[in-house]
């Protein structure tokens, strides 16, 4: 009502400096103060329009949604609703791989707790959200189309030969996070072919870019650089047998005896330019070459021998992680453990890297006190952020349930324990008070992660 | 006997922590001696304590009783009773001797209530009327003040005055002189200076709704009854249920929307409620202090038989509930914009200091105009939004045609439910 707006007007500057407009709704009564007027006339003016309100006609409503293709998991809203209460992410995301396996899709009535985590949980959470949560993403104006790796990796997956011709094309056009991407899905399906267009990555200018491109090129026997990163181990290690015994002598290069593309790593401390060009060759080799015949055992105790004997290891965790060699991975982490020496080396990555056997057997031998260390092994487990087993589950409630320092630290492992393992939280242990509170959040945990699987059965 | 939802179980929680406990003790391995009547439900929950908790809840009114040391309101053990209830989980049983004792005691004190408020002698008339003009005359200096302060604010213009300080300062004034329903709409008025690109027609608005307030009281004894009523009320003067006099309305009433705000540590539920064989509409307010429960909270989808007393005003729409006895929700279909818009105009044309106006619109969407929201009927007609954003209805619904209840203050409707089941 532009009446309104114009006494506002007045209102908001003042009647000293403003006057009212002429306003035949009201005759003025003689004397009557301006301002006065001026409330007056707001009130009615106001009332006019609340009481004379029809609403407005131009606005059109937005699209409707298009129909839901996937099975909605309509029977997960309570519980997921739960967790995204509580804040537990973790959960969330261990649902959503599920529901993605069952090709189940979210309620709606989450969608819009759901979309503003897509962001940060593009790959977990983009698959489940349906049709309905593309629609309202789009009406939002978030960016839900598929990313640069999703769309590389279908485009090399749909025809590698293309894609190579394409990137060896498109390679200096691109911006440089572009190139990283594009060279790290060469990984599908690689082959000798993708050795030239390898071979002008590793020259890049940006060192990411060589690193993605070495560790590519390292990985295939037959190519060029593989071969070359081969001869240039060959010298470091030499085995000396005498009548008695056999002794191992490691060699290490110079730096200015190694290639311009074989990228430095990063600095540790304490090793001298020597070690460290060790450790950019021992990392960039597959773990498998050093022992081929013997045993890794000896080889590790004539490794320790040596002077080089750090960065040695240290080249030789970065490699087995990076070649994905699980007998070397599941060795390495079970001697690091058994010498505690995880810490002193780069080997948290081995606890997420080890094979389920092997993380479980020393966990549970750690925490039974058989053998290791059991804070190390408790440890290991808080870094390693892997599912457990129903066993180590329970052993880890036993272990720590008396344990007045230690118990909370269960509300964390929860998240990744076996949810069967809530038969373990039954009873409250009357003689340790302390732990109720923890017992009783663990339950909650761990009913919730059951509740939350268990929703989607129905659909599998 | 009430059936609630889990949902408005739920709803009932203190806090996202007790759903999640109340969820968990929806276990039947938690519970013995567990049973229901026509009044309540009950049982014994375990805990970490050598005895079990002697749990009851009142399904008449929903009200909890609970031998835990929680201080939580319903506790988890309620909230637990009442989901095993609300998924029909419990046996029908008799209520054991301390269920009984605690429901007759209610009962008792019910009645005791209502034989101390009728046995109250009543104030002498002379007396009253006396009491009654002290009080007015006070209001009558405050308003006198107050009609000062907002002719110099008018005439200094809002912009000098923009210090929220002075609206309270003016607020906490008009509470000495007992009238604090025009004590919180200065300090709304101070609040909203300023505020938003186009604060300056809805501060104008406000003030020239206060200014036609001060006017009617001063002239109060000119106005008609009903009138009168609400003027008293807009200033402050609280009506007690126990001086109701008019003729109840029996029906079924279904619960069609509902709102919680807190302003002054006053927390009050707004309830709208709609009679079933007239469609007349009823406002149920219900309030709380210090995170206290609500005496009678409705919850939105459901319904009840009760005696509704009006109280008085030009437009009646406040109500006093009695003798409520649950029943199955069945609301009636809403309309169009136009209609709601119609029964608004009808409402503050005869009582201008009414807030907000129920609008029901069938068949309702939601659409955006630059950052604004509106919801849209199926004429095509709009009305702006107020609050957050309605993304959760878009969502939930995909902005298919839904049933949607808000309240409509004249410049933006408060959206309170949706719902895509066809209500009939």
């Amino acid at each position: 009502m532009k009446t309104l707006s114009e006494v506002a007007s007045v209102i908001q500057v003042g009647t000293q400096r403003a006057t009212l407009p002429n306003v035949d709704l009201l005759p003025e009564t003689p004397g009557e103060k301006s301002e006065k007027r001026a409330l007056v006339l707001a009130g009615t003016l106001d009332l006019m329009r609340r009481a004379g309100g029809v609403g407005v006609d131009s606005v059109k409503p937005l699209p409707t949604a298009p129909q839901e293709i996937g099975r909605v998991a309509q029977a997960s809203e309570a519980p997921l609703s739960e967790a995204l209460n509580k804040k537990m992410i973790h959960v969330v995301l261990e649902w959503a791989a599920k529901a993605r396996q069952v090709r189940a899709v979210l309620p709606p009535a989450l969608l819009t707790a759901i979309l503003p985590l897509v962001k940060k949980h593009r790959e977990e959470l983009l698959p489940i959200i349906g049709e309905r949560g593309h629609w309202l993403g789009q009406l939002q104006g978030l960016d839900l189309s598929p990313s640069d790796d999703e769309e590389f990796a279908a485009k090399r997956t749909e025809d590698p030969a293309a894609y190579r011709e394409w990137l060896t094309t498109e390679f200096e056009a691109m911006d440089w996070k572009e190139r990283l991407k594009a060279v790290k899905q060469l990984q599908i399906q690689l082959s000798i072919h993708d050795e030239p267009i390898l071979e002008i990555a590793l020259k890049d200018r940006r060192k990411e870019i060589r690193e993605a491109a070495l560790e590519l090129l390292a990985s295939q026997a037959s190519f060029n650089v593989a071969l070359e990163l081969a001869l240039l181990a060959a010298p470091i290690l030499t085995w000396k047998k005498s009548f008695l015994s056999t002794s191992l002598i490691i060699e290490a290069p110079d730096r200015s005896e190694l290639p311009k593309w074989l990228p430095k790593s990063p600095e540790v401390h304490g090793m001298g330019p020597k070690a460290m060009a060790l450790i950019d060759v021992v990392s960039n080799v597959p773990p498998s070459i050093w022992v081929t015949n013997g045993s890794r055992e000896k080889f590790f105790e004539h490794v320790g021998k040596s002077d080089y004997h750090r960065a040695m290891l240290e080249g030789l965790i970065v490699a087995a992680v990076r070649f994905k060699d699980q007998p070397w991975i599941d060795a390495m982490y079970e001697l690091l453990v058994s010498r505690m020496d995880i810490y002193k080396y780069k080997g948290r990555d081995l606890a997420a890297h080890a094979s389920p056997e092997v993380f479980e057997r020393i966990a549970l031998k750690g925490l039974r006190g058989e053998e290791y260390q059991s804070g190390l092994v408790v440890q290991m487990i808080i870094e390693a952020k892997r599912p457990l087993s129903f066993e180590l589950s329970c052993t880890l409630i036993d272990t720590l349930k008396t344990n007045n320092h230690s118990h909370a630290i269960l509300t964390f492992f929860a998240l990744y324990m076996h949810v069967d393992a809530i038969s373990r939280t039954e009873v409250p242990i009357e003689e340790h008070h302390a732990f109720e509170d923890t017992r009783l959040e663990v339950r909650n945990i761990l009913s919730l992660r059951k509740r939350l699987l268990s929703s989607l059965d129905s659909l599998a | 006997m009430v059936r609630l939802t889990p949902e408005q179980v739920f709803a009932l929680a203190p806090d996202a922590s007790a759903v999640s406990a109340g969820r968990e003790l929806a276990n039947p391995a938690k519970w013995a001696c567990i049973g229901e009547s026509e009044l309540a439900a009950w049982g014994e929950a375990k805990g970490s304590g050598k005895n079990p908790y002697q749990t009851a809840v009142d399904l008449r009114e929903i009200a909890y009783k609970c031998s835990c040391p929680s201080r939580k309101l319903p506790c988890k053990h309620a909230l637990g009773l009442l989901l095993r209830h609300a998924k029909s989980e419990i046996e029908p049983g008799t209520p054991p001797t301390w269920v009984q004792e605690w429901l007759d005691k209610r009962a008792e004190r019910s009645e005791q209530k209502a034989e101390k408020v009728a046995s109250t002698p009543a104030a002498s008339p002379a007396d009253a009327e006396k009491r009654t003009e002290k009080r007015w005359a006070k209001i009558l200096a405050g308003i006198e003040e107050c009609e000062s302060f907002l002719e110099d604010a008018v005439s200094q213009g809002l912009y000098a005055s923009q210090s929220a300080r002075s609206w309270d300062q003016m607020a906490a004034r008009m509470v000495d002189a007992q009238a604090p329903g025009i004590a919180t709409r200065l300090k709304r008025i101070g609040n909203a200076i300023g505020v938003g690109d186009a604060w300056g027609p809805t501060v104008a608005g406000q003030l020239g709704n206060l200014t036609l307030l001060l006017e009617a009281a001063k002239r109060i004894e000119t106005l008609p009854e009903g009138l009168k009523a609400d003027v008293r009320t807009a200033v402050g003067i609280s009506f007690r249920k126990e001086d109701l006099t008019g003729e109840p309305v029996e029906d079924v009433w279904d619960v069609l929307g509902s709102t919680i705000e807190t302003e002054d540590r006053i927390t009050t539920c707004r309830s709208w409620l709609q009679a079933r064989s007239t469609g007349k509409w009823a406002l149920h307010l219900a309030f709380s202090a210090a995170g206290q429960p609500f005496d009678f909270q409705p919850l939105i989808g459901t319904a009840f038989h009760a005696k509704a007393q009006y109280y008085p005003s030009a437009y009646p729409l406040r109500v006093n509930l009695t003798e409520i006895e649950p029943q199955p929700f069945q609301p009636r279909k809403g309309g169009l914009i136009a209609d709601g818009l119609e029964f608004a105009a009808d409402v503050w044309s005869q009582n201008p200091w009414a807030e907000r106006v129920p609008i029901p619109i069938t068949a309702g969407s939601f659409g955006r105009k630059e950052s604004d929201w509106f919801v849209i009927d199926s004429s095509g007609r709009a009305l702006p939004l107020m609050g957050e954003d309605p993304w959760y209805l878009v969502a939930l619904f995909g902005n298919q045609p839904i049933e949607i209840v808000g309240e409509w203050n004249g410049s933006s409707l408060n959206v309170l439910c949706g719902s895509d089941d066809p209500w009939t």
